[in-house]
């Protein structure tokens, strides 16, 4: 099932599909190593729009609420 | 006189190192984005001396922030010194327990063509994470000399004083746009994990 990565429950696992939004957004992610094809694990979300953290091999990553908006991911 | 430029992520502890090579006391702290100006000190090693230079944090070198656009603008001014004969070294320092994402940078580096060296820091942290990496074959891959290093203790600094005289411009080539396969399958190659 397609959904955000703010529609994921937490701890629920996904794979990255689809990064909507312009070069800068997809830049930002890729430094950080978030991509297309890379699964990460929705760790929590801090209250209704605030920002979520990510599990993305290793690294615990915090994204914004509108930058997780932009991330699609495919659930099973 | 030789330039010094430690370059890395955010929060490997480019700072810390930056103390232990100059003895110069910056602010240290336990999260990332401190260094958000350059501080400059000396160190001398063999009657020679070198003027270390502590860069800003940044993830890559297409500047998304405010520090990482001047960590940026200090490795051109560094690649503008070596075409006018001028020496000067970088030291990419990468957090070994989060191989994939610190080795983005370096790949970046490595298409600028400077003399780089790498330094693995937190190596005490990768052996109890019950990481093993392979740091031999890591410098025969990526063509420049690999330290494992543990800043915070000291561990290594004295190998890394000791190879900057062997720092070397990589000849390796990658296609940028593959750069994470290229990172998957070096990760691949030298990093084993087990609990």
């Amino acid at each position: 099932m397609k959904k955000d990565l703010t529609q994921l429950e937490q701890n629920q696992k996904g794979k990255i599909i689809e990064i909507l939004g312009g070069n800068t957004v997809v830049k930002k992610l890729d430094s950080l190593g978030i991509r297309v094809n890379l699964e990460i694990i929705k760790l929590s979300a801090i209250s209704k729009k605030g920002p979520v953290i990510i599990q993305a091999g290793n690294a615990q990553i915090a994204l914004g609420y509108n930058i997780a908006k932009k991330i699609i991911l495919e659930t099973n | 006189m030789k330039k010094i430029l430690l370059f890395g992520n955010p929060n490997t502890g480019k700072s810390v190192l930056f103390s232990r090579l100059t003895g110069v006391n910056v602010i240290i702290s336990n999260y990332p984005g401190t260094t958000v100006e350059f501080t400059k000190g000396y160190l001398k090693f063999e009657n020679q001396v070198y003027e270390v230079i502590d860069v800003p944090g940044t993830y890559t070198l297409e500047p998304t922030t405010k520090a990482e656009e001047v960590a940026v603008k200090m490795l051109e001014e560094s690649i503008h010194l070596l075409n006018t004969n001028s020496h000067a070294i970088i030291i990419n320092l990468i957090d070994a327990t989060n191989l994939e994402r610190n080795l983005n940078l370096t790949l970046q580096l490595i298409s600028k063509k400077v003399p780089l060296i790498v330094a693995l820091n937190f190596w005490d942290e990768v052996k109890h994470k019950g990481i093993s990496i392979d740091y031999q074959k890591l410098e025969e891959i990526l063509g420049v000399p690999v330290v494992p290093i543990c800043a915070r203790s000291g561990e290594g600094i004295k190998e890394l004083i000791k190879k900057l005289n062997h720092a070397k411009i990589s000849n390796l080539s990658f296609n940028i746009d593959q750069k994470w396969k290229k990172i998957g399958e070096i990760i691949e190659s030298i990093q084993k994990v087990t609990h």
